[in-house]
């Protein structure tokens, strides 16, 4: 049985791969580990960490789908979400501090196991890195620009730290922790070293979600763009908003010939064959499609299928409804070319088949 | 253009917001135990500090420079007409 799903804009938000059941089914399972987790009196890291691990997955499956659709902002998504979760750890040793009184020792945020400079300093340098290899990437967003530049002081300070960690503990423990830009560090500012690196933190995040705004703004479907690669940027984006997520199994028919056609369907995952049958009870498959092709433009615009399309294997479509597609095609020339192309093609296929061939069933 | 100082005014007041939280923590709360080095000790590692200045600056240019190489790329093929370079 074909599978529907919809969604509404922006689909890059949501949750696209997983049906809702599962994502209900884990947030269930995440609060009954959570309830567990308190009743048995586990220390605030350990109900934390159990209350994430069942969301592992579903987000292991997202990103796996996202990517493949999205391509390298998928990447952005994932780093922007790891960015907030650190900026909540230093918010939560802020709020600590604060209400200790400022004690250090007591103050280590909610992972304080992992409070050492070898984890801050592998941290924040792969946010340096990963926000050059992002800067690279959308080179035409200035705010990364800025994310990044503040990503490059925080560096010098974990650098610096790090050396001082390992070179000279006694200088390191008699103050030197205090870094380049804490209270009385090389540099010095009127910030102890956890307000600084809240500050660096925000510094870092609030630039690169103003980016991030920004390019989710250019996102759109990669095998939208590849079946219809003559659609602008912005058509691409505002029809990534209204297309759907269709799955049939092998052996499940997603249209059927004569029947009365009203979506556009584009193949992401799968193969999906075109078979033409008679009055007289033959039928032939004239073309297997991969991923990336399309089809039911021509029943949009003559009212009926004119070939029946059955999954070969566990299938995955885009779908978009006739009303979006002939907008489309009213207001690009170019797609109309690659749309009338696609339907010659097909026309030609279907009426070159005069009758059944010796291997195909009757 | 109105979206961009939009933009650069919610960071404006983020980054003023944020800073003035932090110094109103370190002047009400502080932090116990304070720990400080000694006058003498405080300048130890400033080459230390300029190193790893020095380490980011050159890591950063690089990656300016390959932003700059791509963007005379997209320019060329632009000029050339070759197909439209999505940003997505």
């Amino acid at each position: 049985m074909v599978r529907t799903s919809r969604w509404t804009i922006p689909g890059v938000f949501q949750v696209q791969r997983l049906p809702i059941r599962v994502v209900l089914i884990t947030a269930g399972v995440s609060y009954l580990l959570q309830i567990g987790a308190i009743v048995q009196g586990y220390p605030l890291y350990g109900i934390v960490a159990v209350t994430l691990v069942p969301w592992l997955l579903v987000f292991a499956f997202e990103y796996i789908w996202k990517y493949e659709h999205y391509g390298f902002f998928a990447f952005l998504l994932a780093f922007v979400l790891l960015q907030l979760g650190h900026l909540s750890e230093h918010t939560v040793q802020i709020i600590q501090l604060y209400a200790t009184g400022g004690n250090l020792a007591k103050s280590h945020g909610v992972f304080g196991q992992l409070d050492f400079e070898t984890v801050h300093v592998v941290w924040d340098t792969s946010v340096w890195v990963g926000l050059a290899i992002c800067l690279y990437k959308f080179s035409h967003n200035r705010w990364l620009y800025v994310s990044f530049i503040f990503a490059s002081l925080h560096e010098v300070e974990h650098l610096y730290l790090y050396y001082i960690y390992n070179t000279d503990r006694t200088f390191y423990l008699m103050g030197g922790l205090t870094g380049v830009m804490g209270y009385q560090g090389v540099i010095g500012s009127p910030l102890y070293r956890p307000y600084l690196h809240f500050f660096y933190n925000f510094m870092v995040v609030t630039p690169m979600l103003i980016a991030f705004a920004r390019q989710t703004e250019h996102a759109y479907d990669q095998f939208l763009a590849k079946a219809l690669p003559d659609l602008t940027e912005k058509e691409l984006v505002e029809t990534t908003n209204r297309l759907e997520r269709v799955v049939a199994q092998a052996g499940d028919v997603i249209v059927r010939q004569d029947d009365p056609s009203d979506r556009f369907y584009i193949l992401t995952k799968g193969e999906v064959e075109l078979i033409v049958s008679s009055k007289e009870g033959w039928e032939r498959t004239i073309e297997t499609l991969q991923p990336g092709r399309f089809f039911g433009e021509l029943g949009i615009l003559t009212g009926r299928n004119p070939a029946t399309v059955r999954a070969k294997t566990h299938t995955e479509l885009l779908v978009l409804d006739s009303r979006s597609f002939t907008e489309l095609m009213k207001s690009d020339a170019k797609v109309r070319a690659d749309v009338d192309a696609d339907m010659r093609r097909m026309h030609d296929l279907k009426y070159a088949t005069s009758g059944p061939t010796p291997t195909d069933g009757h | 253009m109105k979206r961009g100082y939009i933009e650069a005014a919610v960071f404006v007041v983020v980054a003023i917001g944020a800073f003035a939280l932090a110094y109103w923590l370190a002047q009400n709360v502080g932090l116990h135990p304070l720990v400080v080095p000694p006058p003498d000790m405080r300048e130890k590692h400033w080459m230390v500090a300029a190193g790893a200045a020095a380490l980011v600056v050159v890591v950063d240019a690089f990656v300016f420079l390959l932003i700059v190489l791509k963007h005379r790329r997209e320019r060329r093929a632009e000029e050339a007409g070759k197909p439209r370079v999505l940003r997505g």
